[in-house]
């Protein structure tokens, strides 16, 4: 659907001449974006945040050089200010844009009840129904704070190279968290679940179950040991235990790092880089998936990336820029968190594929280890590699068996090194959403494995 | 299109009578910025940017309603009006606490924070300044085989605010970041190192920048590793801004309220050593949290966070101080016109002790210099002050600094932490953000490591 009036031959014009002086491509970028946050904790509604976040980006390339102007003006006047302020920037001789091709993309995530559409109500009797089920577990649950959020973001894309597209992307998230407390300690745990779709996600969702696992998890934590420091096995369960890949392999694949040579990864594209028993993808094709789209945000279409191969190296992740410089295809990959950002190639779903191993193959045989069941956050050095993620709930492995509950272990290890000591993939696949955040701003990604079992990782603890 | 604040105020208002709401609030942000960034010798990336965004909040009958909106034409104007104006209805009424503060000045109050020289730099003498970092980088040691980034971003940002109540005030304030990253390889090692800087001011030594990245990255190529164990450990000026950064929220009023502070029930008690003097100040020189009034309009003040190791109280806004019954501290923050009213101090200060870095070294015959911390957005628990974080540093022996130590892992509470400082050092980076911390020994920390 049409959401932006602008005359295709009017933004033409403004790409003529943002190119007046040269450059090798130039990109307009609208935006269009409404969202709804509802926040709901000490058992009331405690804030709704609903706003308009509206602008344009004006990039120029120009040898390989960017030149990015964005402003929430998206008057004529302004577009031909913003244009003709970019092409000063350069000199060269005029370039000339292709005509814009014809046609939308088709919409490959249908979108199941708009979100915008249900009445608030709605919402907040199931950020109420979490509340009630979470503190009903257990009176040391002194606090539960539920958080709705949709968006509808509204893109415009239109460049040199004659794309022009447009796309709608629906957004929603539900979260549950749960703080329990003892009289020595405080904990809390969380659960969510998100989508690129409508409020069919909502309704899809087993509130009770949310709720109950975000308490309960809560509420064992209190009594959950510290880990000892030390390096030893570890196995990391599916879904969020993605994160590891997301961190250790991932961001060091993006083109950001590989196009300047600043990856560990460079180069190595056909050489092995992980164990036989990795295959990996970026996909950001997957119905509905949280980190898919039709059109990113170079107006190309989304596509499905093999990223390792039975641990051999197959692609990076390439945007327009990337591509220039790498000589590398586009792997529909660029994105932003929103006109404020240039984009750059980023993760999508981003996930370790299936093993052959089952989940009691890779506890066995471990004298001591650490079962990391549910994995916070985590950073990386691309150049290095040198990652660190946290685990929100362990469990120690002793004598090939799952044992004492641990809390506050930290992982790090040399993602490049992680890779390889991957000796086990179990069957388990299971994908989970997040929030990444890097050079072009914060973006929803997912993130997904089987279990897997890692030889050794530093483990930090007491 | 961008508007002025009193514009936006005026439509704002006049829907508001329709709708019988006399308690409004206009928030505006207006930002402009410039980057340069540089790479292999010529400009990599320029940016040039100017956006605007505007907060509205409205209470009627003690229900409190916000919205916020980038775009100003009619159309959505009414509708950023009819969004705060909706949420209210759900939200619950608090009467005494959901006010709008009163206007603690005689008249409109502007204020602007801007270093003329650091203005009059034109965009060709920052993009040389930029240049002049990189090749100093490479300059710095052979080893440094690629500078990915480094540039220049300088921004000039307005906030202001109108209320029903009389308050309008605006502040204009213009800042510099300087940064700058480097990999160096030696053998099959390859290393990263980066540094930045923010000032409010022209003053920026190249020299002692580049050198701090070339330390930082060369350093790192002979990391060894340390056994696994508890150590005595000194935390750097960077080290202990990280640290502190992430458990800001500790000593926000709001927290204590919501049962999401450890400090909880804690005021007037001892918390920290006894050498632990926290404050808050938002007038410092060319303090980097400097502000003339808070995002509610009010006049900031010193505050006294920790006195002698006890908890003297928590910052307020106006919402959690009349749910106190006490006053605000001027500590409301909006992260950006897109947040709700949270609160967040201005310029945090653990007050310097007599002693320098190295003095605090000397006292230690087995520990480590813990330079840098990583990762705090995952590895730090606020709730229960546990913390669990990548680190880079030095081996501490005799007495001395020895060897780079390669990545570990440090483990332990924040409140065990402030209750273990037994020296501080006078050594506070004071261009890094808007946290100020010197050096501080501590007894001991755990370190895991390979």
């Amino acid at each position: 659907m049409k959401h932006f009036n602008f005359e295709k031959s009017f933004l033409y014009s403004i790409l003529e001449t943002s190119l007046e002086n040269g450059g090798d491509y130039a990109e307009l970028f609208f935006e269009d974006t409404k969202t709804n946050s509802i926040s709901y904790l000490d058992s009331k509604v405690d804030n709704m945040n609903l706003g308009i976040m509206y602008g344009v980006g004006l990039r120029l390339i120009h040898n390989m050089k960017t030149i990015y102007l964005y402003s929430n003006d998206t008057s004529n006047d302004n577009l031909i200010k913003l244009a003709k302020n970019a092409s000063k920037l350069i000199t060269g001789s005029k370039h000339l844009s292709k005509m814009f091709a014809e046609g939308n993309s088709e919409n490959k995530h249908e979108l199941h009840i708009p979100p915008f559409d249900v009445l608030f109500d709605d919402k907040i009797n199931v950020l109420q129904f979490l509340n009630e089920k979470a503190r009903n577990v257990s009176p040391n649950i002194k606090q539960f704070v539920g958080r709705y959020m949709e968006k509808e973001r509204n893109i415009l894309v239109c460049a040199s190279n004659g794309i022009f597209q447009e796309d709608t992307q629906t957004y929603i998230r539900l979260i549950a968290h749960s703080v329990a407390s003892n009289s020595t300690t405080t904990q809390s745990s969380s659960r969510s679940k998100g989508a690129l779709d409508g409020y069919q996600l909502i309704k899809d969702i087993n509130l009770e179950e949310m709720a109950v696992g975000s308490a309960e998890s809560a509420l064992m934590m209190l009594d959950a040991q510290y880990p000892k420091s030390g390096v030893y096995p570890v196995v990391i369960e599916n879904g969020f235990g993605g994160v590891i890949f997301h961190e250790a392999c991932g961001h060091a694949l993006e083109a950001t790092s590989v196009a300047d040579n600043a990856s560990v990864f460079c180069g190595k594209k056909g050489e092995k880089i992980a164990n036989e028993a990795v295959t990996a993808f970026d996909d950001g094709t997957i119905e509905n998936a949280w980190g898919s789209y039709n059109i990113d945000d170079e107006g190309n279409k989304a596509q499905k990336t093999v990223l390792i191969e039975n641990g051999i190296l197959k692609n990076y992740l390439v945007d327009e820029l990337g591509s220039m410089k790498m000589g590398e295809s586009i792997t529909g990959s660029a994105r932003r968190e929103n006109y404020q950002y240039a984009p750059t190639s980023r993760m999508r779903n981003t996930f370790i594929g299936k093993g052959k191993s089952s989940f009691e193959d890779l506890i066995s045989g471990i004298e001591y280890g650490l079962y990391a069941k549910k994995m916070g956050g985590g950073s990386v050095d691309p150049a290095t590699t040198d990652y660190n993620f946290s685990v929100a709930e362990g469990y120690l492995i002793e004598n090939g068996k799952i044992t004492k509950l641990v809390r506050g272990a930290t992982l790090i290890d040399k993602g490049c090194d992680t890779l390889m000591k991957i000796e086990g993939v179990s069957d388990n696949l299971e994908l989970a959403e997040g929030i990444c955040g890097s050079v072009s701003g914060s973006v929803p990604t997912t993130i997904g494995q089987p279990a897997i079992r890692v030889s050794s990782l530093t483990v930090g603890g007491r | 299109m961008i508007k002025n604040i009193k514009d936006i105020y005026s439509i704002i208002e006049k829907h508001a009578k329709e709708k019988g709401v006399t308690q409004i609030e206009v928030y505006m942000s207006h930002t402009e910025e410039e980057e340069i960034k540089i790479r292999e010798h010529d400009l990599d990336a320029f940016g040039i940017a100017e956006t605007a965004g505007y907060s509205v909040r409205l209470i009627k009958d003690g229900k409190q309603g916000a919205s916020f909106t980038e775009k100003t034409d009619d159309a959505s104007l009414s509708t950023v009006f009819e969004n705060a104006y909706n949420s209210m209805i759900y939200m619950t009424p608090e009467i005494e606490y959901n006010v709008l503060p009163e206007n603690d000045t005689k008249s409109d109050e502007h204020y602007e924070m801007i270093d003329d020289t650091l203005k009059s730099l034109d965009i060709e003498s920052i993009k040389n300044k930029a240049l002049v970092i990189e090749q100093g980088i490479y300059d710095a040691d052979s080893r440094i085989f690629n500078v990915p980034s480094s540039g220049i971003a300088r921004y000039t940002s307005t906030k202001s605010i109108i209320n029903s109540n009389g308050i309008f005030k605006s502040e204009k304030k213009m800042s510099v970041i300087y940064y700058g990253e480097a990999i160096a390889k030696e053998n099959d090692i390859v290393k990263t190192g980066y540094d930045s800087y923010i000032s409010l001011d022209s003053n920026f030594n190249i020299d002692e920048f580049v050198q701090s990245i070339k330390n930082d990255v060369i350093g790192k190529l002979s990391a060894k590793g340390i056994k696994s164990g508890n150590y005595k450990a000194v935390l750097t000026s960077d080290a202990m801004m990280t640290l502190f950064g992430a458990y800001m929220s500790l000593f926000s009023s709001e927290s204590v309220q919501k049962k999401m502070s450890l400090l909880e029930g804690k005021k007037l008690k001892s918390i920290a050593s006894s050498i632990v003097n926290i404050y808050d100040k938002p007038s410092i020189e060319y303090g980097l949290g400097n502000t003339n009034f808070d995002s509610e309009g009010v006049m900031t003040k010193d505050f006294s966070v920790i006195k002698e190791g006890v908890l003297q109280g928590f910052l307020y806004n106006t919402y959690t101080a009349k749910k106190d019954r006490t006053l605000t501290t001027a500590h409301a923050l909006r992260g950006s016109y897109k947040s709700p009213i949270g609160i967040s101090p201005h310029n945090f200060i653990l007050e310097e002790g007599k002693y320098t870095q190295k003095s605090l070294i000397e006292n230690i015959n087995n520990g480590v210099l813990i330079t840098d911390l990583m990762g705090s957005h995952a590895g730090v628990d606020v709730l229960s002050g546990d913390f669990s974080l990548q680190a880079e540093g030095f081996r501490i022996e005799n007495g001395e600094k020895q060897a780079r130590l390669s990545p570990f892992i440090v483990s332990g509470n924040i409140l065990t932490l402030l209750s273990e400082i037994e020296m501080i050092a006078s050594d506070t980076q004071k261009n890094k953000g808007r946290i100020y911390t010197p050096s501080v020994a501590i007894r001991e920390i755990s370190v895991a490591c390979d």
